[in-house]
């Protein structure tokens, strides 16, 4: 059986600059989530930006279903299901909450079934339905992040790359995201995360995967990271101090 | 009642300023391209209104669609050309200045080899009749580019507005890899604004066809007159640069009646200047790139 997402041997970097992440290969079966971690400036974002098409790797392949993403536009790699949500707020902030959620569901042709999938959207965020004249920058932490999360049940893509999700929430705000990953999870779409918070994040996931300097260290069950205490010292020893 | 008189002919006029600085925001808005051929542009949609005039008799209100599409397409000739190949570079911004000026240096000079720089207006019927409203007296030649204009901006903002490709462009001007992501088709939509920058010149060509007279070298005046709209409304602001064009050209009315005609161009000089030292964002000039 082929995975639903296999990442073979990239190599990515910007503009002229050194390669930022090296033969990197990694595959993601279908409702199966994932959890990245490593230090900071590891190639973590890097690696989802080529997945995502707004960075094309510069050696290496990249298969969704089968097909290869090569050459494909980032909107295009969106249309096959691929949904990312980068790490600066993954909203149009001067736009309503109306129109934000009209953008969610640029991508679904039949406009009645885009217009049901909103209506659901604002049925599991009631919030967003109470506001949706409002300009979405203007509203709360909590309210952004639920609008930011109300477009991965709008489109149902089959894989969402999600990109540092609690960096600079409030404690009780992680908490909302997390809950909001774990839905997403549980619908069936399969998650690749990255996250600071490592145990938050490894909780979160199936499987944990190490990255540094670019490179793969290791990828182990998330639970099998969590309990190695050798593991838990080189690897998460920053998050467990808090 | 002459200072009424002032201010409603100041602001027919400022809706064709409106109208003439619209797609240049738009441009500007979605591409970040500082489109100084848009003047020369507006100059080819009134010389495709005044040919059709002289020729066929044809009412430069009723060649509006006709100066829209003719511009529109040379517009996407020249995105094509010269835009499309240079979006990914970093100074693309900087280069789209240099680019532009020279576009409109090539097409001013094509219009003068083919038309010479003789001033020129079309001058149907009503070119010369007014109505009187009380003693105020309208000239229907402005009424008439006015209203029109003002019509088309009320269409282009419903568009932008309420249309799922309209809220697209404006998604896309806030931030395009944002819009990327959620399955726009960047490179598209930045053709079709393009475009339709294009053809709102064009179509302000025609509204301006019977009202200024022109030549191919007067868009060096309306270059420097519509960069201060532009700067005024907060670059890129539609609502902005409409209500800076209303404005300026009502005060400059104003200075022209009271003080002196020469006086009245050098209002937008000076609001330019002023805009600049006291808020160099403009009016609505809020971005969050
Ligand atoms: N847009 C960019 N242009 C050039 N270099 C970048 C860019 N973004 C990130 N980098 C560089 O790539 C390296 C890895 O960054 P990143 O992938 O963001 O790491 P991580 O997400 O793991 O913290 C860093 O050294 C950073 O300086
Ligand atoms: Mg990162």
């Amino acid at each position: 059986m082929t995975s639903l997402l296999s990442i073979r041997n990239v190599t990515a970097g910007y503009g002229y600059g050194p390669d930022i992440v090296h033969d990197f290969s990694l595959s993601l079966n279908e409702s199966e989530v994932k959890c990245i971690i490593g230090p900071n400036g590891a190639g973590k974002s890097t690696l989802l930006k080529a997945v995502a098409g707004i960075l094309k790797p510069r050696s290496g392949d990249i298969f969704f279903e089968g097909k290869n993403l090569s050459g494909k536009e980032a909107y295009q790699i969106m249309r096959l299901g691929i949904c990312f949500l980068p790490q600066e707020r993954a909203i149009f902030p001067n736009l309503t909450v109306a129109e934000n959620l009209r953008m969610c569901a640029y991508s679904i042709k039949d406009k009645a079934l885009a217009a049901s999938r909103i209506k659901a959207a604002i049925g599991m965020f009631p919030v967003l339905g109470q506001r949706l004249k409002q300009i979405a920058g203007t509203m709360s932490g909590g309210q952004q992040q639920q609008l930011v999360y109300a477009r991965a049940f709008t489109i149902k893509p089959k894989i969402i790359l999600i990109d540092e999700p609690s960096l600079g929430l409030a404690p009780s705000l992680v908490e909302q995201t997390f809950s909001h990953i774990k839905q997403i999870a549980s619908s069936g779409i399969a998650v690749l995360l990255v996250e600071q918070n490592a145990i938050k994040g490894l909780q979160t996931s199936g499987y944990g995967v190490v990255m540094d300097l670019g490179k793969l260290v290791f990828e182990k069950p998330a639970n099998e990271v969590l309990q190695d205490q050798s593991l838990r010292d080189l690897y998460l020893g920053k998050a467990l101090k808090k | 009642m002459e200072i009424l008189q002032v201010i409603i002919l100041g602001l027919c006029l400022g809706f064709v300023y409106a109208l003439m600085v619209s797609g240049l925001t738009l441009i500007f808005g979605v591409m970040r391209i500082v489109n100084l051929a848009h003047p020369i542009l507006i100059i080819s949609g009134a010389f495709v209104s005044y040919w059709l005039f002289i020729l066929f008799g044809l009412d430069p209100i009723l060649s509006v669609p006709a100066a829209a599409l003719t511009v529109a397409l040379l517009g996407v000739l020249l995105y094509k050309l010269i835009f499309e190949k240079n979006a990914a570079q970093q100074t693309y911004s900087e280069m789209t200045v240099l680019l532009t000026f020279g576009t409109a240096m090539v097409i001013d000079g094509l219009l003068a080899f083919l038309f010479h720089n003789t001033q020129r207006t079309a001058s149907p019927a009503y070119a010369t009749d007014a109505i009187f409203i009380g003693d105020i007296f309208i000239p229907l030649a402005q009424l008439y580019s006015g209203m029109v204009s003002l019509g088309i901006i009320v269409v282009l903002a419903l568009f932008l507005k309420y249309s799922e490709f309209g809220i697209a462009i404006r998604a896309t001007s806030q931030n395009r890899t944002s819009a990327e992501l959620v399955g726009v088709n960047v490179k598209f939509v930045c053709l079709i604004s393009f475009a339709i920058g294009c053809a709102l010149a064009g179509s302000a060509g025609s509204l301006v066809s019977f009202v200024f007279s022109f030549f191919p070298s007067r868009h060096w005046e309306w270059i420097a007159i519509l960069m201060s709209l532009v700067v005024l409304g907060g670059m890129g602001s539609l609502t902005g640069a409409v209500i800076g064009a209303l404005v300026l050209s009502v005060v400059s009315s104003l200075v022209g009646a009271f003080y002196s005609p020469a006086w009245s161009t050098m209002v937008f000089f000076l609001a330019l200047f002023l805009i600049l030292i006291i808020r160099p964002r403009g009016l609505f000039g809020i971005r969050t790139d």
